[in-house]
């Protein structure tokens, strides 16, 4: 893939549940990357997915890239959200119901578009209200991305030196978070 | 939204402790085998504990909370914990848990979720290895 480095990669909207078993999303090099590249040298476009399992339920991950190597953290994070997608109603012993394939959609989307080819896989955690948050407890730094039932999407931020938290709705603060999220690196 | 209202139950003192059940998926091990609590433990508005003074009354030892919850650890905060971050602290028995209560509040917001969890310690600690 000669010409392409650091690419970044953003994920389409593509819907990643048409059954309950497999998922697919689509996801390109941004078109700044591409013009970087010769039409001689254009990438080609390919087909990939994988496999994940949780439960004794199959999840197929399908997507298109340009065959580059996947982050670090893509295993790490798919496996948690297929892990969310197969909780049983009352996972939690106290009634909760199942999280929300649509919240995972849209989290699974998201937080692709921000995480760099090298960033550490954040932890994926269900509420009992339905939704989820991704956790990061590293170098200090305590980052909480939350994504929930009838709630814009916002993100908590706590470092060992300033131990006041503080809130940032999302998309609007995505530029913040994803520095935040260099720093964990 | 929860379609309950719980006051804050004065005869609840501070030093009651608040004890919750904590499925795997809430857990998360260290390179050292530790478990720390998620956050989303505690974040629900309406959320349910059982009261320990209440157990031992009917001669319950707190393990008995998790005892048809194989895998699950538990975790107690104290009422004066809760109370600290505007929760209203409230009996709430059910037919099949006479201890039952509940912590009352709104918690996803302000970090109240991540600093009622600073203020929990283990009762009983999950096994990485265990199936739960």
């Amino acid at each position: 893939m000669p010409g392409l480095g650091t690419a970044e990669l953003t994920v389409q909207e593509r819907g990643i549940l048409a059954t309950s078993a497999s998922a697919g999303y689509l996801d390109y090099f941004s078109k700044a990357d591409r013009l970087l590249v010769s039409a001689f040298h254009q990438p080609v476009l390919m087909p990939r997915k994988r496999k994940y399992y949780s439960l004794g339920q199959a999840y197929t991950i399908e997507w298109q890239d340009y065959g580059q190597p996947l982050p670090a953290w893509f295993d790490a994070l798919m496996q948690g959200f297929v892990d969310l997608l197969t909780l049983p109603p009352n996972w939690n012993s106290y009634g909760a119901g199942v999280v929300d394939p649509k919240i995972v959609h849209y989290a699974m989307n998201f937080i692709n578009g921000l995480l760099g080819p090298t960033t550490p896989a954040p932890r994926v955690v269900p509420l009992s209200s339905g939704g989820l948050q991704l956790e990061w407890h590293r170098k200090g730094i305590n980052l909480e991305v939350v994504f929930d039932r009838d709630e814009q999407p916002f993100f908590s931020h706590r470092t060992r030196v300033n131990e006041e938290e503080s809130e940032h709705t999302l998309p609007e603060d995505s530029g913040l978070l994803r520095s935040i999220i260099a720093n964990l690196e | 939204m929860p379609d309950r209202i719980f006051e804050d139950d004065p005869s609840i003192p501070g030093d009651e402790r608040l004890l919750r059940r904590i499925p795997r998926t809430w857990v998360d091990w260290d390179e050292n085998g530790k478990a720390a609590i998620s956050s989303a433990a505690f974040k629900d508005e309406e959320l349910s504990v059982n009261l320990e003074s209440v157990m031992a009354r009917d001669l319950r030892p707190p393990v008995d909370a998790i005892r048809n919850y194989p895998g699950y650890g538990l975790a107690a905060i104290t009422a004066g914990h809760a109370r600290s971050m505007k929760q209203a602290v409230a009996r709430d028995p059910l037919p099949e848990e006479p201890a039952h209560g509940v912590v009352y509040g709104q918690k996803k917001r302000r970090g109240i979720g991540g600093k009622l969890r600073d203020g929990a310690i283990w009762v009983v600690t999950p096994l990485q290895s265990e199936m739960g």
